[in-house]
């Protein structure tokens, strides 16, 4: 029966993204462009091209961290919406640290250490909301939420002052040499933070799946009466829950800086966080199924700003298919439960 | 009286993995009549009640409302048609009060509702049917007795014309089981009313109901008038097979002193003391049962005993050493187990697996792991032995207990408490929503537990319950314990007394 509804689910997601893209041709005919020749353009520029699968797989990374983190949290019922300052705090430590680090020890060390710098600052960002939800119950929507605009002003200002780069005219952390940054999986130009991001997810599979820590915040997710009544330890697997999902966000910061832009630079904020919400919901938060829907959100990514500039579309025409396939997702699920014919709040047999 | 059909279900079947809970069913409801749906757990009452107020389509079948022929999309158009139903697991928002409960999604109340308007309405409804509510108390401060009472309040609120009561004694003490029985008679006599009441308990069937209809395993096994029904014929269509022989309360030898309360007092989610000064001991394999209409402070006092709740004043002593601020998790390393009363709101975990709310106590035991980690391997063989000697009805482990039946959730917690070694055990409502052969299984494991030395208290509305299974009765009215007496002197209607309050001795 589980095998049933997982196979379901996932029927479900893959109907979800074709509909999404049937409304998006229905769009693009209304503006009066060829849907035929854009989509062409997207998935041939973004699956077809060295360029376009280098930088879907690239992109992957940051996008695998931080749905580690966040199915973590989803799963014991804890909402992080706090994925942006988290991320900018791993971010800015590691900009800030890597050009010492780097110079001082051997790389591997170096980078070792320095991806364990920025876990520690997306965590670090993590410990308030943490705290005022484990000690006072305060919703930890809010406080990751207003958290994030701290972080963003924070890493603001340290880079326009303390942090600064003096050399240069822009506002950014001294540049990690090109020797200094992630090694490449052999043979690609690929960083390996993809593979630290596969690991990552696999490895949250299995903490939920397996581990007795993944047990108490599964069953805080789904009662926390029935968890405080059993021998859970709320406040102690709360806290843990969102200091770990902020390393991920931290990690993922890490990764960013390390492998893709070698500095930290004002303004800079990505965004994974809000990418990877639909994204972890489409896969039901199972991390197996993370790994294909983030390599087609990077792909989206990645091939609406190839395709944007060959098919004369905005960018953000992909990030409507986005919003569509969530849309339709959501909608999949009402179907899916009509159709076993619950129309209320849940099964009463 | 006219006696025109107001509810025609003809073939109504409705499958659901795994099981078919009903299979090509007819029923029929007269205007102004108790029509009785009487069956086992699982045995598709539930189900039928789904389809008839909407919240769940059938598969086959037809449905007729005053003749004519419906399809509801959704439990609203079978409430604008005049169908309400009081579900077994209350369908009510705990921090809204009464009267914001009862307008809730009620659309003539408009945008902004007058509430005083709607509080006078409640008041005179609750004054007409004998339902007594505090139309201004929040939701969450209720007993279950009285959250029943807003909910058949907000269905008659609606002008509902079928009222679809679902094991709706479960939750109540025996006067007001009587008090609820009597309500009903008179408020179908005038004829705009008409109830549908499902149970499985026979005496209460044959005193409410005009016509009983009897399902087992999803059918129809049997349709009669109320009229000289002979209770062993009705069981045994209803079980279908031989009814067990009830148990018999027997006389044990006293073992030491297990558990010694002192001057107890512990206060409810409001702070006001639920439970006010009460003292008591209990010995090893002894059954101390206690009595009371829910809400007198029994889900507190057992809440206390095993660390869900502190109390502001007084001693809790358990094998010599005090526990007064105990915490759940060490009442369990102290072999302390517990039967909630709601599961679903505290014992269990409804999205997760039958599987996995087995070991929800125990999953630390080096039984489920390897090398560290959980091994399914041995938690479904763990899981398997318990739902079969239990008698769990799941189509598989993975099942998420959410959408087990009533009985089979109580069958599943209750395994998981009697799979662990225990000294003492605070049952509450041990056998609320089971069947008779469940239940006489259920008390069977209670009294053996008990002959092995396990201290029992037993807090239950059910007189027959409490007087065949205790040792020593005491009755809990407004957060004292009142009348603490050896079970063979107590005569069951001066208990019903107590629980109601009259009698008290001071």
């Amino acid at each position: 029966m589980i095998q049933i509804s997982r196979y379901l689910s996932a029927i479900s997601s893959g109907l979800a993204i074709l509909a999404a893209l049937a409304t998006g041709a229905v769009l693009l005919l209304t503006v009066g462009l060829n849907p035929a020749r854009v989509y062409y353009e997207l998935f041939s520029r973004g699956m077809a091209t060295h360029l376009g699968i280098t930088e879907t797989l690239i992109k992957m990374a940051p996008i695998l961290m931080v749905s580690s983190g966040l199915i973590l949290a989803f799963r014991a019922g804890l909402w992080n919406i706090g994925i942006e300052g988290q991320f900018l705090i791993g971010a800015i430590l590691v900009g800030w640290a890597a050009p010492t680090l780097i110079r001082v020890l051997p790389h591997g060390v170096a980078l070792l250490i320095l991806g364990l710098v920025g876990f520690l600052g997306g965590l670090l960002w993590a410990v308030i909301p943490a705290v005022l939800k484990a000690r006072w119950g305060l919703n930890e929507i809010i406080t990751t939420l207003m958290m994030n605009f701290v972080g963003l002003n924070l890493t603001t200002w340290l880079v326009k002052g303390p942090l600064r780069d003096q050399t240069v005219v822009p506002p950014q952390t001294p540049v990690i040499p090109l020797q200094g940054r992630l090694p490449f999986v052999p043979f690609t130009r690929i960083h390996i933070g993809l593979v630290a991001g596969i690991i990552c997810i696999l490895a949250i599979y299995i903490i939920i799946k397996k581990t007795t820590f993944g047990f108490q915040l599964r069953v805080l997710g789904e009662n926390r009466k029935a968890a405080i009544h059993s021998n859970i330890n709320v406040s102690r697997v709360t806290i843990l829950v969102l200091l770990i999902s902020g390393g991920f966000a931290g990690l993922a910061g890490a990764n960013d800086v390390l492998g893709v832009k070698g500095l930290f630079q004002a303004e800079w904020n990505p965004g994974y966080g809000f990418a990877s919400i639909p994204l972890v919901c489409l896969a039901n938060f199972n991390g197996l199924a993370v790994i294909p829907l983030s390599y087609f959100f990077s792909f989206l990514i990645v091939g609406g700003e190839l395709m944007s500039r060959a098919a004369g579309v905005p960018i953000f025409f992909v990030q409507v298919i986005e919003g569509l396939m969530f849309l339709y997702f959501a909608g999949g699920e009402y179907f899916r439960k009509r159709k076993a014919g619950i129309h209320g709040a849940s099964i009463l047999l | 009286m006219r006696s025109d059909t107001v509810v025609e279900l003809k073939g109504i079947t409705k499958a659901f993995p795994g099981v078919v809970a009903n299979k090509d069913i007819d029923f029929e409801l007269n205007r102004g009549e108790v029509h009785a749906l009487l069956g086992e757990n699982g045995a598709g009452k539930t189900t039928l009640m789904n389809i008839l107020s909407g919240l769940l389509r059938p598969d086959d079948g037809e449905i007729r409302i005053f003749g004519k022929p419906v399809s509801f999309r959704s439990p609203r158009e079978a409430i604008s048609l005049g169908i309400g139903m009081v579900h077994q697991q209350f369908l009510l928002v705990p921090s809204l009060s009464v009267v914001e409960n009862i307008v809730l999604g009620h659309k003539e109340e408009g945008f902004i509702p007058n509430l005083r308007n709607v509080e006078k309405k409640i008041k005179t409804l609750s004054e007409n049917y004998n339902l007594e509510i505090e139309p201004r108390a929040k939701v969450w401060q209720l007993s279950a007795g009285e959250k029943q009472r807003v909910e058949i309040l907000k269905a008659l609120y609606r002008e509902a014309q079928v009222l679809i009561l679902d094991e709706p004694t479960s939750v109540l003490a025996p006067q007001e089981a009587e008090g609820l029985i009597n309500a009903l008679r008179e408020m179908t006599s005038e004829g705009h009313l008409s109830v549908v009441f499902v149970s499985h308990k026979l005496p209460e069937v044959t005193a409410v109901s005009d016509r009983i209809t009897v399902l087992r395993r999803g059918r129809v096994v049997a349709a009669m008038e109320n009229d000289n029904v002979d209770y062993a014929v009705l069981s045994n269509v209803m079980v279908g097979r031989e009814l067990q022989k009830s148990v018999s309360p027997r006389r044990r030898e006293k073992g030491g002193i297990l558990l010694e309360v002192e001057d107890l007092v512990v206060p409810d989610d409001r702070g006001v003391p639920a439970v006010d000064g009460v003292s008591f001991t209990l010995s090893e394999g002894e059954i101390l049962g206690i009595a009371g209409v829910a809400g007198n402070g029994q889900k507190e006092l057992g809440e206390a005993l095993i660390g869900l709740r502190s109390a502001t004043r007084g001693r809790v002593i358990f094998c010599g050493k005090e526990i007064t601020d105990i915490t759940p998790r060490q009442a369990i390393e102290k072999k302390i187990g517990f039967i909630p009363e709601e599961p679903l709101t505290i014992g269990l975990a409804g999205g997760l697996s039958v599987a996995d709310n087995l070991i929800l106590d125990t999953y630390r035991s080096s039984r489920f792991l390897r090398k560290g980690l959980l091994d399914y391997n041995k938690i479904e063989g763990f899981s398997r032995g318990i739902v079969d000697t239990h008698g769990i009805k799941t189509p598989d482990l993975g099942l998420q207990v959410g959408h087990l039946s009533g009985g089979n959730v109580q069958r599943l917690i209750l395994g998981r408490e009697l799979s662990r070694d225990l000294k003492l055990l605070v049952a509450n409502h041990p056998t609320k929503g089971l069947d008779v052969g469940a239940a006489d299984f259920v008390w069977e494991k209670l009294i053996s537990l008990g002959e092995e030395g396990v201290g029992i208290i037993l807090i239950s509305e059910d007189l027959e319950e409490i007087q065949t299974l205790s040792n020593r009765i005491a009755v809990m009215y407004e957060g004292e314990l009142v009348g603490v007496e050896e079970s063979g002197r107590v005569d069951r209607k001066k208990i019903g007394l107590l629980m109601m309050g009259v009698g008290k001795e001071e």
